[in-house]
């Protein structure tokens, strides 16, 4: 929009450049901007707003109390929603507190290893969430990986029950996610300079205090990024607990799909798909609020 | 006195197959203000990261004061140090940037950490801005709060590496005064790192010249100017003009020379500058400074002047500078410095005499390079 290329294109039309006549020598006037941009916000409003309006039209086809009314009666759907919640947020800090340190080996080590530690985080990330799914499965069955390992050991001399229980769901989705949580914690290690560690250093802390005084507050924006990230994601996580999670632990994306494939009830899936995306847009604005509570930060980035 | 000497004994740092630092040794008197200049890549920065403990010299010792900190982890080293790029705690307010270094050694009640910080804001003259984030601060304050928090636990030592880069003239020079007028109240030993010679020979005590990671030469900042080593360090503190010339004679402890175009002056050889003397036929480069070449009418019947022609002349307040083309030596163009009204109107291609006094030249040999 800006680019001199397309401002000597501009003149080549006459009649025509006096609407696009540029305030200054790369500045656009308003109205040819908003002219400009039109394209893409019509694509935007056609491809996002239209069907979420769709959306939640649908939710209210067959009155309030069809769908929203009887979200509300039965505790069933309020426990899952509960559930999903807590699953997110678990796998949330599980991810952040697996994540931080190996953001933090990938900032700081020498090439050669922090590009072994980036493959290791961003092959899985290539890597299909079925197929990273199905992987948990073979560990954790009655007669996977882990059962027997435990067995053999003499841990245990019956197998546990891991596979279809929320903490499998949790663990897999732990997994998952890394990435999402590892790249910008990882991002705002990296571009953070070594002289606020060798300041904090300069002054008298030791490597412990220079870290938790200086780079882990400094890293929090990265860490709220990971955190809003891998939080909204896991509320709306379909494959991974459909795939490892049991009757018992019930989610939200589950509950949906259910609604949606095996009931056709719409206007109901439509409903809870509605809360879900207000629940999320929740967390999204209660992150950003935190963030920006935290002075101070603007020149971190 | 807070001051305590530094001592760097043979330091070396070498960064694989390359050094950045060679057969370093320098001793610095307590309460001291030295400076430390050298082109890009000298060794600057990496000689103040090995005493503030950064970086471990491959060899040599550190010395403050009694002990040996060659291998003491930076934080048990006592050292305030002040960042090219000031390295503020952005998350951190002024206050809680001054008051880190405190907090961190605990020595003091809160009470007296209160008030010590409310001194050193004063002293840098920013009691009002305690609150502020370092984002909210102008360069030069940030610059000031960088100093604050390096002077408040009262460090033997101060290192300063480039504090002023990224200041604008005028800044620079205030805070020049501020800073040496902030060390001179506090007395802490200050290496200063610049690579503008014309801030160090301001603000100095002393000041040392780095080249290729050696050190070149230490000495006061007149010293330095009038006295240089080498035509390196001649040519790098101040402005100076080098002429080629070719030694005929010797004469009572003078050396004789032949300049461009047949000119035949005396050069006074100076002590320490070269040892033995060449020998007769020797090429030389005689270094003088813009002050010290007069001009004056060319009279085409004197055969034993130098001749130059005008190339710009450049009026610049208090001086006229004026570059000036040797006649017979195409390749050599001096730089003339004047004061203002002394000399008459001259332009482009205007025929001049050269006028070199041997007694404010200084010879050295003419194999060096001139530095990038
Ligand atoms: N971490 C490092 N690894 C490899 N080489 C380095 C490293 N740090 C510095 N060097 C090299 O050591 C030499 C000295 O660098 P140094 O940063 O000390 O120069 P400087 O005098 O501070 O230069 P400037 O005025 O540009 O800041 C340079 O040739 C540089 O390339
Ligand atoms: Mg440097």
């Amino acid at each position: 929009m800006r680019t001199s290329s397309s401002l000597t294109s501009m003149k080549a039309l006459p009649g025509f450049a006096s609407l696009f006549k540029p305030r200054s020598a790369r500045v656009f006037s308003p109205a040819a901007s908003w002219l400009l941009v039109m394209p893409l916000l019509a694509v935007f409003a056609i491809g996002f707003l239209y069907p979420l309006a769709k959306l939640v039209d649908l939710s209210f086809s067959e009155g309030i109390t069809a769908t929203y009314g009887r979200l509300l009666d039965d505790p069933l759907y309020a426990d899952v929603l509960l559930t999903t919640a807590a699953v997110a947020l678990s796998v949330t800090m599980a991810a952040i507190l697996l994540g931080y340190p190996v953001a933090y080996a990938m900032a700081r080590a020498r090439k050669r290893t922090a590009f072994i530690v980036a493959a290791c985080v961003f092959v899985p990330l290539w890597t299909s969430v079925l197929i990273r799914s199905y992987a948990w499965i073979v560990l954790l069955q009655r007669n996977g990986i882990v059962n027997t390992l435990l067995i053999a050991t003499g841990l245990t001399d019956q197998p546990i029950k891991m596979l279809y229980t929320q903490g499998a769901v949790t663990l897999a989705m732990t997994h998952v996610l890394l990435p999402f949580v590892i790249l910008p914690i990882f991002s705002v290690l990296r571009t953070l300079p070594d002289d606020y560690i060798r300041a904090a250093r300069n002054l008298g802390a030791g490597p412990a205090r220079a870290f938790f005084l200086v780079t882990l507050p400094l890293s929090l924006p990265g860490v709220f990024a990971g955190a809003t990230i891998c939080f909204v994601l896991a509320l709306g996580f379909y494959i991974t607990p459909a795939l490892v999670g049991g009757p018992g632990s019930m989610l939200m994306p589950t509950l949906i799909g259910q609604q949606t494939t095996v009931l056709v009830d719409w206007p109901f899936a439509a409903a809870l798909s509605t809360v879900l995306l207000i629940m999320t847009l929740l967390v999204v604005i209660l992150f950003r609020k935190t963030l920006s509570v935290q002075k101070g930060f603007g020149s971190v980035h | 006195m807070i001051g305590q000497k530094l001592i760097l004994s043979s330091i070396e740092k070498r960064y694989g197959e390359a050094w950045a630092v060679r057969e370093f040794n320098l001793q610095v008197a307590p309460s001291e203000f030295i400076s430390i200049v050298g082109p890009s890549g000298s060794g600057k920065t990496s000689l103040l990261t090995m005493i503030a403990g950064f970086e471990m010299p491959s060899a040599g010792t550190i010395r403050i004061g009694e002990r040996d900190v060659t291998t003491l982890a930076p934080n048990k080293r006592d050292i305030g140090m002040v960042f090219q790029k000031y390295a503020l705690f952005p998350h951190l307010t002024v206050r809680q940037n001054i008051a880190f270094p405190l907090k961190m050694r605990s020595r003091l009640t809160r009470r007296a950490l209160e008030t010590r910080v409310e001194e050193m804001l004063l002293l840098v003259q920013l009691e009002d801005y305690g609150g502020r984030y370092p984002n909210e601060l102008s360069g030069g304050q940030q610059q000031r709060v960088a100093v604050a928090r390096a002077l408040v636990f009262d460090p033997p030592v101060i290192l300063m590496d480039e504090p002023l880069g990224a200041l604008d003239k005028k800044l620079r020079e205030d805070m020049q005064f501020e800073i040496k007028r902030i060390q001179e109240r506090h007395g802490a030993t200050v290496i200063y790192v610049t690579h503008d010679q014309e801030e160090a020979l301001t603000m100095s005590d002393r000041i040392a010249v780095m080249h290729q990671g050696r050190l070149q030469q230490v000495d006061t900042p007149e010293q330095l100017y009038r006295q240089p080593i080498s035509a390196f360090v001649a040519d790098f503190i101040g402005t100076m003009n080098f002429v080629p010339a070719m030694k005929i004679a010797e004469r009572a402890g003078k050396d004789v020379v032949r300049l461009p175009g047949d000119t035949v002056i005396e050069v006074d050889r100076r002590s320490g500058t070269r040892s033995p003397g060449e020998p007769v036929g020797a090429v030389l480069r005689l270094a003088v400074r813009p002050e010290h070449i007069a001009l004056g009418h060319w009279d085409k019947n004197n055969s034993s002047t130098l001749a130059g022609v005008v190339e710009t002349s450049i009026f610049v307040g208090s001086a006229q500078i004026v570059l000036v083309r040797l006649k017979d030596r195409a390749d050599v163009v001096l730089r003339v410095q004047r004061p203002a009204g002394e000399i008459a109107r001259l332009t482009r291609g205007d025929l001049v005499e050269v006028k070199l006094d041997g007694a404010t030249m200084l010879a050295f040999t003419g194999e060096e390079r001139r530095a990038a």
